[in-house]
């Protein structure tokens, strides 16, 4: 009983992280289309501002460090969207994505130059890796927080598209970009916007990913970024409630996969999620939540 | 002058290039230039094929080196010799470590197997389009590197098969380099080549004119995984050994930044993309040999010229997104200036 | 009839080209529009109608030739800009934000109105214009139907409180009782002193509210005039307006 707890609450903080990166990537991808696979370095980014300052301070509170990261993050976003992306804002899709891995290749390789391959331990500060007794389960602390603050963050996510005007420009532009234009509102405050969101998603999961791995390193977003992209895919990309939902999915399929098989194909297990993954969208081409545009159909 | 005998010259045209590359490296190259031609020639195989089928479908290819993979391993597993394989892959599934075959033979084999591989993955690609098919050739190249990384009995997982007979060298290459460009050229200007590229601008339009286009694109996964897979065969016999690493985002990017800056919609595009940026790599590499040693194995790119390719793409795609040759073959811009 | 007074006009278009790629879709056409007209640009599919207005709002480039606004140049503004300046715009095909509400939209309209007082009233007087904006005022948009689709347009383009708006094509699939309700709605916007560019393939309906017209065909423009004037030469309309064979 408690293992299975155990391993639900292993799929909500994994699932968790992941819907926050699916929903970094669906976020810009709705506004301008783009596929920003640059957004590993952004979470490197984060990941090295922590430990800079951390290094630098000596200071390991994470009420410092974490806005820190959240602000190298979105510092880091909104950068990358004014001096790589919008040369090639409007450009067919396949432009975008080739020029965001060329600008994550080109990041990347400053940490490994700058910085070094090898990766720097970050030790998690002890009080996290307690565990609380909880009666029937004991949890990680971390896993609480974690959990916790994914959800807050959506739901700050989903008061700003909802509530600001910001972020009902957004939603509008996920809809008709040129329209927003047409109503007065200002195209580059609006995709600004979506990076700034963006990114303080990749600077809050940052800070989960480095408490998980222990280390930051140059390589550290790809991974995450990867299988976010997946999960954004899987949930219908551009569908901001299927980055989510396709998140917890795929946590849950890693999880799943990863307690069901025994141990000498363990290692297959990305393996199966992959296959997993790929007869859904055979089946269900535009994702979970995304809708099917056929050719002629009125766009309401 | 027919359709033919203009694409066998446009062929021809381009297929100088590499031949001129190959004088000036035997006429002044030392044994070290020989090594990077020799890689370069390779990674040129591997990018026509990944222009055969990018450059005829919309679609972002990012699986096209677990073919690569694929054909690789198993030349080299048929071809290393029994004994060694006595000591490494003892256990091997299929029989395989009791018998070795030779280099024409295994790579034959080598290259009907991905093939195949090809058609049963191809089958589901191409009823897709766009982000979808994308990600579905992204899962392939995971599944097929966990795969190889963790059939140990097969494939000794993460670490190197060796001893695979190095039986390539730099005619051989050559060759098969420039009957890649033919056989390449040749289905770019094909009935299947033409139609595929008319429908790669209106989806609509070619279905709504009877053309099948999910059959012509398989068809065009399958070649290219083909011509892909021999490039991996020749890697495996120019190396003498093989491990996951090389079949992996690394070489995929590699290979992906060659098309992109050359052009991905022709021949000409596949092979000036390859020239230019492994001269670029090379030259980029030797500023970089520095004194920093790493106590770690070294990433395949390290530093400098990660960021050299990745700027590539990125200013490729700002300047000029559709390459430095554009859209048509070379042959084709020159020879109509001339009429 | 044309006014000769040397009066500035509000919009005014000078040798505009548009062009895409090799395709000339706007050649060298000069309108202009005076406060408080309403000008009809009339001309069948494909004329270039359509191009002409993206030029003029910035969507798409402008290859040659200025777009003056009160007189000043605004070829190179953006679209953004252009709004706040007071050009206001109901696109073809209405283009309402069907994900969200109809209350939505009308904010987002009002999004260059900085006066909330302003807004409010805009607001008021909008949702009494347009009574079935206020029924379904907390609806997606997208379930709306055709008609009320193009009141919410054009009343979310109204809330920017514009100086100028332009109206493209709004009878565009709309049944013809329908239509004959929404030029009702544009007189009315007449009668209260609005300068309208109107867009249409609809002629007999436009010329109606329209005190002056311009003739577009293939890019060009072949007649300018008084409403009245172009009701009156049949022949010319029924020539250009899409019982023509030739090209």
């Amino acid at each position: 009983m408690e293992y299975f707890t155990q391993q639900i609450l292993n799929a909500l903080s994994i699932g968790g992280n992941y819907a926050l990166l699916a929903l970094g990537l669906a976020i810009v991808f709705s506004v301008i289309g783009l596929v920003n696979f640059a957004y590993g370095e952004v979470i490197a980014v984060a990941g090295y501002a922590m430990f800079g300052v951390y290094v630098a301070t000596g200071i390991g509170s994470a009420l410092l460090l974490l806005p820190v990261g959240i602000l190298a993050a979105v510092g880091m976003s909104v950068a990358l969207e004014k001096v790589a992306f919008r040369p090639v804002r409007y450009a067919p899709a396949a432009t975008g994505l080739l020029t965001a891995f060329g600008v994550s290749m080109v990041i990347r390789s400053f940490f490994i130059t700058l910085v070094a391959t090898r990766s720097k331990a970050v030790p998690m500060p002890e009080w996290l890796g307690q565990r609380i007794d909880l009666g029937f389960v004991r949890i990680q602390l971390i896993q609480i927080i974690e959990t916790t603050a994914t959800a807050v963050a959506l739901l700050l996510l989903v008061f700003i598209l909802r509530r600001t005007n910001i972020g009902l420009a957004m939603r509008a532009a996920a809809r008709d970009f040129d329209m927003v234009r047409m109503v007065g509102i200002n195209a580059n405050k609006v995709i600004a916007a979506a990076f700034a969101v963006s990114g303080f998603l990749a600077g809050l999961a940052a800070i989960f990913i480095i408490a998980r791995r222990g280390a930051v390193d140059p390589f550290m977003g790809f991974a995450p970024v990867l299988k976010a992209f997946v999960a954004a895919v899987l949930g219908g990309f551009g569908s901001l409630g299927g980055a989510v939902l396709g998140g917890f999915i795929l946590g849950a399929l890693e999880v799943f996969f990863q307690v069901l098989l025994p141990s000498d194909i363990a290692g297959y297990r990305d393996a199966f999620v992959f296959a997993l993954v790929s007869i859904i969208l055979v089946w269900r081409p535009q994702g979970l939540m995304g809708t099917r545009h056929q050719f002629g159909d009125k766009d309401e | 002058m027919t359709d033919t005998l203009r694409s066998l010259r446009g062929a021809a045209f381009v297929a100088l290039l590499p031949v001129l590359i190959a004088v000036l490296v035997i006429a002044f190259g030392t044994g070290a230039h020989e090594r990077i031609f020799n890689l370069f020639l390779i990674n040129m195989i591997l990018v026509i094929g990944l222009q055969m089928f990018m450059g005829n479908s919309s679609i972002v290819n990012l699986g096209h080196i677990g073919f690569m993979g694929i054909a690789g391993y198993t030349a080299a597993i048929l071809t290393i010799p029994v004994q060694i394989k006595a000591k490494i892959i003892p256990n091997a599934p299929f029989g395989l470590a009791t018998f070795q075959l030779g280099p024409v033979e295994a790579g034959i084999v080598a290259i009907l197997v991905t093939m195949v591989f090809a058609l049963l993955v191809g089958v589901l690609i191409v009823r897709e389009s766009g982000i979808s098919a994308t990600i579905l050739t992204l899962a392939f190249l995971v599944i097929v590197h966990t795969v190889v990384a963790n059939w140990v009995e097969l494939t000794r997982g993460m670490r190197a098969l060796y001893g695979v007979p190095m039986t390539v060298n730099k005619w051989i290459l050559l060759a098969a380099v420039i009957a890649a460009i033919f056989f390449a050229r040749w289905f770019r200007d094909s009935p299947i080549g033409l139609q595929l590229r008319a429908s790669g601008e209106s989806a609509i339009a070619a279905e709504s004119s009877g053309v099948n286009v999910r059959l012509l694109r398989l068809v065009a996964w399958v070649l290219s995984a083909a011509v892909v897979g021999l490039g991996g065969v020749f890697y495996v016999y120019l190396i003498g050994s093989v491990s996951p690493k090389s079949f992996y985002f690394d070489t995929t990017l590699l290979t992906l930044a060659m098309l992109i800056l050359g052009g991905m919609s022709s021949i000409s595009g596949a092979v000036a993309g390859t020239v230019v940026v492994t001269a670029g790599f090379e030259l980029t590499r030797y500023f970089e040999s520095g004194p920093v040693m790493f106590g770690v194995k070294l990433p395949e790119f390290l530093g400098l010229t990660g960021f050299f390719l990745g700027l590539i793409i990125v200013l490729s795609m700002i300047l000029r997104p559709k390459g430095i040759t554009g859209t048509d073959e070379v042959d084709e811009r020159w020879f109509r200036h001339k009429m | 009839m044309l006014q000769s007074d040397g009066r500035v006009p509000l919009l005014e278009l000078d040798s505009i080209c548009v062009e895409y790629g090799a395709v000339k879709a706007v050649q060298s056409v000069s309108m202009n529009v005076l406060k408080g007209e309403v000008v009809a640009l009339l001309g069948p599919n494909g004329a270039g109608k359509t191009s002409l207005i993206s030029a003029v709002m910035g969507i798409v480039p402008v290859a040659s030739g200025n777009v003056r606004f009160e007189g000043r140049d605004i070829t190179r503004v953006s679209p953004e800009e252009k709004v706040r300046l007071g050009i206001g715009i109901s696109p073809e095909g209405r283009r309402i934000f069907a994900n969200l509400t109809v209350a939505e939209n009308l904010q987002l309209g009002a999004s260059s109105q900085p006066d909330k007082t302003l807004r409010e009233e805009l607001l008021g007087r909008y949702l009494a214009m347009f009574p079935i904006l206020k029924q379904r005022y907390q609806q997606k948009a997208g379930t709306l139907s055709g008609g009320e689709q193009q009141q919410l347009a054009l009343s979310r383009c109204l809330m920017a409180n514009p100086r100028i708006v332009m109206l493209d094509e709004p009878s565009l699939g709309l049944a013809p009782v329908i239509v004959e309700k929404i030029f009702e709605l544009i007189d009315q916007l007449r009668a209260a002193g609005l300068t309208i560019l109107l867009v249409e393939q609809n002629a007999s309906e436009a010329l109606a509210v329209a005190h002056r017209a311009y003739l577009i065909h293939s890019g060009r423009l072949r007649f300018e005039g008084a409403a009245s004037e172009l009701l009156e030469s049949g022949d010319l309309m029924g020539h250009y307006m899409g019982m023509e064979r030739r090209q």
